[in-house]
């Protein structure tokens, strides 16, 4: 079975919107959370003030993303037919889609070590705040 | 029994070698033709099809008479003389039975082809029409183009899908044009308008009806291994009538280059899904057959040199 998440594969060693993304895929989503809407050839035009790519390659990537349900679309019909691509979450709302899918996983692979070392990170030593703390990734692991 | 089992191979092997040896002289024959005489290019290569379903016609009622004046205690027989399987046995086996069937499906193909194949195309594409308001000034140039091309006035139909694709379907009488959103996207007006040329071409060839005899009769070369090289050959030939022409049409030949070039450079970068050339005829050829003597479009390098010619 797939879920809405399953496009999340965490690459911690690469930078920013790479750890999940493509880097162009990385790229057209800043684009998109900038101008909010636009159809292929105005997000090409805007993502061609930074990097050259070819409309082609932007389409395609828009359909990935498109089919990842990081974008949507809309049909637009009058003086052209075109699709109008908005951003399907806010970058706020992406960022917490990460981290809490990360975190689960992180949980439920390595469990007391992952709260070992979000203890020792965030200084927490007190026993009490530290159950809680493990009480809490429980609930989110059941989530 | 040797002489039932050779009732059936005999003709077979018969019609077999001479079809293939008609279409292997065609095939030999076209090498001495100038390449850019696609019409009679056209002709020569239906012709050893056409003349293989014939053939096999011809030799049937001889392989029918055979198995009737075949002696009935012959062993062959005796399995026919069971009253339950009596015709499914005849039917299966029978010389007579093969040809009905291969002959009766490849002319139900050919004519569900003929006669369905837009509405098939328009229900797995979810394709709706569009009009003049709703595609902008693009509507008006494809008409223009279609009355230049001396054909009626095309239904013109949207194909809600971000891969772009173009075909076409139907004859000067009823001409249909279909388009997706991604098509409009990535190509810009002269070249969706270049595209668009290239499927008037094929209405105003009458390709539709040439397919679909095509494939009837291609379904029919189970006596005609060649006719699958030449059913090939001739479809490859009708694109580069269809790219030649249509660049008349449009009057941009340039136009039509960079947008081949482009939708070769999607499908390359994985916009599947292209559609394959039997139902209906797309500017572009499915992946498995891209490439040889089997493949139905053209190479791309070999369409670009001969627009670059023209242009």
């Amino acid at each position: 079975m797939t879920s809405d998440t399953d496009w999340i594969d965490f690459q911690p060693h690469k930078q920013d919107l790479g750890k999940v993304l493509g880097d162009l895929e990385a790229d057209i989503m800043t684009t998109i959370w900038n101008i909010q809407s636009g159809d292929v050839k105005t997000i090409h035009r805007e993502l061609n003030k930074e990097r050259k790519s070819a409309v082609t390659t932007v389409a395609t990537v828009l359909d990935r993303l498109h089919g990842k349900n990081l974008v949507q679309r809309e049909l637009v019909k009058g003086a052209g037919v075109r699709y109008v691509y908005s951003p399907a979450m806010t970058r706020n709302q992406f960022d917490s889609t990460i981290v809490r899918n990360v975190f689960k996983g992180l949980f439920e692979s390595f469990g007391e070590s992952a709260i070992s070392y979000l203890a020792q990170s965030t200084g927490i030593e007190d026993q009490d705040a530290l159950e809680e703390l493990r009480k809490k990734l429980e609930q989110l692991r059941e989530e | 029994m040797l002489e039932a089992v050779s009732g059936f191979i005999v003709p077979y092997v018969n019609v077999l070698f001479i079809s293939t040896a008609i279409s292997s002289i065609s095939l030999l024959t076209l090498r001495a033709f100038n390449i850019d005489a696609y019409r009679a290019r056209t002709k020569l290569l239906f012709l050893p099809l056409a003349g293989s379903l014939l053939l096999a016609l011809w030799i049937s009622p001889s392989c029918f008479a055979h198995y009737l004046s075949m002696d009935v205690v012959d062993p062959a027989h005796i399995i026919c003389r069971d009253p339950t399987f009596t015709y499914l046995t005849y039917i299966c086996t029978s010389w007579v039975g093969l040809i009905s069937f291969s002959y009766t499906a490849s002319l139900a193909l050919g004519a569900i082809s003929y006669y369905y194949g837009g509405a098939i195309a328009q229900r797995i594409y979810a394709a709706d029409e569009v009009d003049d308001e709703e595609l902008g000034p693009l509507y008006d140039k494809i008409i223009e183009m279609a009355e230049k091309a001396g054909i009626l006035d095309p239904d013109i139909y949207l194909l809600e899908s971000s891969t772009p694709r173009t075909f076409s379907y139907g004859g000067h009488g009823w001409p249909k044009i279909y388009l997706s959103v991604g098509l409009l996207e990535v190509l810009d007006e002269a070249e969706v308008l270049a595209a668009i040329g290239h499927e008037i071409a094929h209405i105003k060839n009458r390709d539709t009806y040439l397919k679909s005899a095509s494939l009837s009769l291609k379904i029919a070369s189970l006596f005609n291994i060649v006719g699958f090289i030449v059913d090939s050959m001739l479809s490859r030939d009708r694109e580069f009538l269809a790219d030649k022409e249509g660049a008349e049409l449009s009057g941009n030949p340039r136009a039509l280059i960079s947008a081949l070039i482009k939708l070769s450079a999607i499908e390359s970068e994985g916009l599947s899904g292209l559609v394959t050339g039997t139902l209906s005829l797309s500017m572009f050829s499915d992946k498995m057959s891209k490439f040889g003597i089997f493949s139905r479009h053209p190479p791309l390098d070999e369409r670009v040199k001969r627009l670059l010619a023209i242009s």
